[in-house]
């Protein structure tokens, strides 16, 4: 199952995942912490979605400064789960990003 | 033989004792330890075989180079209960009585009982089952649907395919010819193929572009070879109560053909491993174990667009024509062909926006059709500057695809690695530019990936796309002998892309911490780590270079003598620049299972691309001489 989400930031999207029980805090062998997805999960962190713009430069499509990101689980998720992640609607009709 | 646990027959020659008669075992000198080679683990990973003892995992399709040398796609199956049509929650049922699972009336393909029967309700309409398939669906690339299919009562089919546009496909299922098509709306990239599979059973396909996500997979009941057809182009008739056809074994796949077939129930499935193989010499290179990865170049491989929505490729000054020829993917297609006699001309991406300070690889197929020359750009769109400037003698590549004014060329694989300037956030990349000169050149596959280093092809439509990690593990080793002592870890291998940090990539670890393994740093480093009583690190990170994307060999060994515990490190024949390390600590964490990129520090951006040919343990550590043997002539 695929999740398009968008938070403010890109701490507020780690803590959603976070929440979700999707993610968690690692510390890597220099001691930095990180939050990487648990397994079964795959996160593709996306950022801001830059503008589509032609060859003279006009703006065709407008971006959006939000913080996006793709998620993919393997498992079904719970209703509890759903609610923590920061989806939105109306879904592009072509993403900027998909996992191919 | 890819399992090949060696707990075998040491190195030996046979003499006979001329009193005794009897044959007696010699063995030859060597430095390797006795017991065959001593190793408890051996894979071998050029024979196009995963040991049944590994698992291999990889959430999202993904392309490698075949034994052709062509550009293909992993087997996958976007379609869920692919062997189950009476899931009436994925397969949405149009005037039909009914969908029969398990008929017990024919065996499905594998001689089992899973076929699923479709049959026909008594109306006026068209008779069908169709799936919405919205995930890993990139809007522009060609899909390819495909169903196992069976005669019953009713002897054609109709296979329909349906985005923005439509396209419909009737077999007669006799004889598996095509009777007729359809479309509707103006599809592009339509193709279709049947092949018998025995006892009556056809595997049958379509393939179209995607115009737009979802995609609706359709399999249509058809009374005739020519069927009266509704708006949608699908068979629309008077339909006989319950008379049907079996189906088994549904497949949407990436990609113009129809891949290996792949068993799907309430997921996706996509985790098929890749034997990777090299282009020119068509030799394995092993098993791809590659980190996510991301292509950034939009409309990758449809230079030849109509699109005008701001992710069309664009030219100016050459020729922008097509030729028709056979692509690196191998289907015959319309190459897009550049040209000019003299003067100016450029072809370049959209807009695409990057991070600055940050190194990205550009990389494209190419093909000589005659020009002098050949030369790419990368163009900081920011700031109005050239990032990789097309007049550098660097930047010509027409030597890599051979030579000027060749015209019988293969397609190579062009790859440009460069650094974003401070405050770049968005560049052009062009597979070609010049302002003097010839050129002919036929160009295909285009991507644009954070790191060093060309990583698989990663085909793309009107979105960016991304391509998962490669996870590859063994839970149980409890045959290998890990142990505190003593143990040296082997892996050959070549890497496609370098990253900028050690991320995790072969070795063994005990589920929360690493035990030992290789790791892959900057550039041209390898190195390796051992950890003890779980978090504390053992002693210094050993380490070296080798040359860059070279194959390569690469062994680390720990011991402990009661006291302290020594590791060594071993690449190419020869000690590895750092000197070996011992701590007085009591031994390595107790590995409890092998993985390649598992690594619960790291994220999986981190991981190199890396094709590994084998990989070996052996349970005692061996020493540097040893070690420089096994890892001699990489």
């Amino acid at each position: 199952m695929d999740y398009l989400l968008r938070s403010t930031t890109k701490s507020d999207l780690d803590d959603a995942l976070i929440a979700a029980g999707l993610a968690e805090e690692r510390t890597d062998e220099d001691g930095e912490v990180m939050v990487l997805p648990v397994a079964g999960v795959t996160l593709d962190r996306i950022g801001a979605i830059p503008p589509v713009i032609d060859e003279e430069n006009v703006v065709i499509r407008a971006g959006d400064p939000r913080f996006h990101a793709n998620l993919r689980v393997s498992f079904e998720l719970t209703k509890e789960q759903e609610d923590e992640l920061p989806t939105f609607t109306p879904l592009p009709g072509v993403p900027y990003r998909v996992f191919i | 033989m890819t399992n090949s646990p060696t707990n075998s027959v040491p190195n030996t020659t046979t003499r006979v004792n001329y009193f005794t008669g009897l044959a007696r075992r010699r063995r030859k000198l060597s430095l390797i330890p006795a017991n065959g080679d001593g190793s408890t683990l051996s894979l071998d990973f050029t024979t196009g075989v995963l040991d049944p003892r590994l698992t291999f995992t990889r959430s999202t399709n993904a392309t490698f180079i075949n034994s052709q040398g062509l550009v293909e796609w992993a087997a996958a199956n976007l379609q869920i209960y692919s062997q189950d049509q009476s899931q009436s929650g994925t397969w949405v049922r149009q005037d039909l009585s009914g969908v029969d699972a398990n008929v017990g009336a024919t065996t499905d393909p594998l001689g089992g009982n899973t076929a699923s029967k479709l049959k026909s309700a008594a109306t006026l309409q068209a008779h069908l089952v169709y799936s919405t398939v919205s995930t890993s669906i990139n809007v522009g690339l060609a899909y390819t649907f495909s169903v196992y299919v069976k005669k019953a009562e009713l002897k054609f089919v109709a296979l329909h395919l349906a985005s923005t546009a439509r396209y419909t496909v009737v077999f007669d299922l006799d004889t598996g010819a095509m009777t007729t098509t359809n479309t509707t709306g103006s599809p592009t990239g339509t193709a279709y193929s049947s092949a018998s599979m025995g006892g009556g059973w056809w595997r049958l396909s379509i393939t179209m572009n995607s115009q737009a996500s979802p995609v609706y997979p359709h399999i249509c009941l058809s009374n005739s070879g020519t069927p009266g057809t509704n708006a949608s182009g699908q068979p629309y008739y008077t339909g006989v109560l319950n008379e049907g056809i079996y189906t088994w074994g549904a497949q949407l796949n990436p990609g113009s053909s129809p891949l290996a077939y792949v068993a799907t129930t309430t997921a996706q499935k996509f985790d098929t491993p890749r034997f990777d193989y090299d282009p020119s010499t068509l030799q394995p290179r092993g098993l791809l174990i590659e980190g996510s990865a991301t292509n950034l170049a939009r409309r990758s491989d449809d230079f030849n667009t109509t699109v005008t929505d701001g992710t069309q490729w664009i030219t100016s000054g050459y020729t922008a024509g097509t030729l028709s020829t056979t692509l690196p993917d191998g289907t015959t297609g319309n190459a897009r062909r550049l040209s000019i006699a003299s003067g100016a001309g450029a072809f370049r991406s959209s807009t695409i926006t990057v991070n600055e300070s940050t190194a990205y690889t550009f990389s494209f197929w190419a093909r000589n059709n005659g020009g002098s020359q050949a030369r790419f750009r990368v163009w900081n769109a920011t700031a109005g500057s050239s990032i990789v400037d097309y007049t550098l003698s660097s930047s010509n590549y027409v030597s890599q695809i051979g030579g000027a004014n060749n015209t019988s060329s293969t397609w190579v694989r062009v790859s440009v690695t460069f650094t974003t300037p401070v405050g770049c956030t968005s560049i052009y990349v062009y597979p070609c530019s010049s302002d003097s000169g010839t050129v002919d050149l036929l160009i295909w596959g285009a991507q644009l990936e954070t790191g060093s280093g060309a990583s698989s092809y990663i085909p793309t439509g009107a979105s960016t796309g991304s391509r998962a990690a490669d996870v590859c593990t063994m839970s149980n080793i409890t045959a290998l002998n890990y142990n505190a002592n003593g143990g040296t870890l082997f892996a050959h291998f070549s890497n496609n892309t370098e990253n900028a940090n050690f991320a995790g990539s072969i070795g063994f670890n005990n589920g929360a911490n690493y035990a030992q393994r290789l790791r892959w740093g900057s550039g041209s480093l390898i190195g390796s780590y051992f950890q003890t009583n779980g978090t504390t690190a053992l002693g210094s990170n050993l380490g070296g270079s080798r040359t860059s994307f070279a194959s390569a060999k690469a062994a680390t060994s720990y011991s402990f003598d009661g006291t302290t515990t020594s590791t060594a490190m071993s690449i190419n024949g020869a000690q590895a620049t750092t000197t070996p390390t011992s701590s007085a600590v009591s031994g390595v964490s107790i590995a409890t299972a092998f993985a390649l990129n598992s690594d619960n520090s790291s994220a999986a951006t981190a991981y190199p691309s890396l094709a590994v040919r084998s990989v070996k343990f052996y349970p005692t550590a061996l020493t540097m001489a040893q070690m420089n043997a096994i890892t001699a002539n990489p």
